[in-house]
């Protein structure tokens, strides 16, 4: 994976891609993209549920 | 240099050349970050140009810019908002994105944990089923408050939160039934006395009603909020069972009382009193969603109340009422 693109890695069953991988403005190749930022992303387990019913 | 204000992170962990954090119940890592942007992220959560942020910490301000152009494109920097009204949808929306947020800092407390992972107690269980016995018995202390209190002229509203009373009244016997199996005798259960902070639960709903109609429904609506998803119900009632051998019949009465909630469709009710009102002063939106949140605070030291009182070693469970005689 180049490190160049802005890549974002997702849960397939909760989270959808953005799409931005894709984008040209983002490409390895851009000589503007001086620094690469990885944004990763991930669901958090879910809070009880159930439990607090009135 | 304008100020870049994220919007509110949770769990916020730096480490070496990344930063963690959570929002709306999705963790978020971002690398590799030089340490000096590392030191810097967290001034990003305030209203601080820049400029400042680079000055005090050192940091390239290019690197601050181009930071917070990527946490931009992820939904994550405050832009500005008018001050105009808002429509009831949108402000439903808004509060559906702040939810898992607040939920998650709500069961942050310990007690859940506790119970899940065994180091809890049937006693725990038996105190949980006490107070929620009476938070739900105290519904008959806010419901009818929040319906008296809403404006008359909102006759759909008002209807709507009659019926919501009307069907909730009395699903404090749910509990009931629940203790029973666990061996509490009735005439404990409806003998005994709520712990303070049970009693303060329903005190604020008092006061939410008394503030407005929207103030009482977000408070009503983040309770409900847990009632969602029937498929996982069972998870924690079922992970924590073995542990302190409750039997399923102690349980079973709170699945009945999810399933009736559920045949009400009581956690749409905050969506369908949002859909009453084109629109909603900034004003008022604003002050519901400082209820929702101050709600959030009050379920975690509710909670935190609840496990110290009855993890204390030699807590019998059932809190007596005075008794001239005894006391």
């Amino acid at each position: 994976m180049n490190s160049d693109v802005k890549t974002v890695m997702e849960n397939e069953n909760q989270l959808q891609d953005t799409g931005e991988a894709n984008n040209p403005a983002q490409s390895p190749q851009d000589p503007q993209s001086k620094f690469s930022i990885k944004v990763t992303k991930k669901p958090v387990p879910a809070t009880p549920r159930g439990v607090l019913a009135e | 240099m304008t100020a870049a204000m994220l919007k509110k992170l949770y769990d916020l962990n730096k480490g070496h050349s990344t930063i963690s954090f959570v929002r709306r119940g999705v963790q978020y890592t971002v690398e590799p970050l030089s340490s000096k942007v590392v030191q810097a992220f967290p001034y990003l959560q305030a209203r601080i140009p820049l400029d400042d942020i680079g000055q005090i910490t050192g940091t390239a301000v290019e690197e601050l810019v181009h930071l917070k152009e990527e946490l931009r494109r992820e939904n994550l920097v405050e832009e500005e908002e008018g001050a105009g009204p808002v429509n009831g949808r949108a402000f439903y929306a808004r509060f559906r994105e702040f939810l898992p947020d607040w939920m998650r800092e709500a069961f942050s407390a310990p007690y859940w944990e506790v119970m899940l992972s065994g180091k809890g107690s049937k006693q725990l269980y038996i105190g949980y089923l006490l107070e929620l016995y009476h938070y739900t018995r105290n519904a008959n202390r806010h419901m009818p408050l929040v319906v008296a209190a809403c404006p008359s002229e909102w006759k759909e509203v008002k209807r709507m939160l009659a019926t919501h009373y009307f069907e909730e009244w009395n699903h404090y016997d749910f509990f009931a039934c629940a203790l029973i199996a666990m061996g509490i005798p009735k005439s404990d259960v409806e003998a005994s006395d709520p712990l303070p902070s049970t009693l303060e639960m329903s005190n604020f709903m008092r006061q939410a009603a008394r503030t407005s109609t929207l103030c009482y429904a977000i408070c009503s609506a983040i309770l409900e909020g847990t009632t969602e998803d029937s498929g996982n119900y069972g998870e924690y009632f079922r992970g924590i069972a073995p542990h302190y051998g409750i039997p399923d019949k102690a349980i079973q009465p709170l699945f009945d009382h999810l399933a009736l909630d559920g045949d009400y469709n009581h956690s749409s009710l905050f969506e369908q009193i949002c859909e009453q009102f084109p629109e909603i002063s900034r004003r008022e939106a604003e002050r519901a969603m400082s209820f929702g949140r101050q709600m959030i605070d009050h379920i975690y030291l509710w909670t935190e109340h609840i496990h110290q009182y009855y993890g204390r070693s030699g807590s019998h469970g059932v809190r007596r009422k005075f008794d001239l005689a005894r006391d």
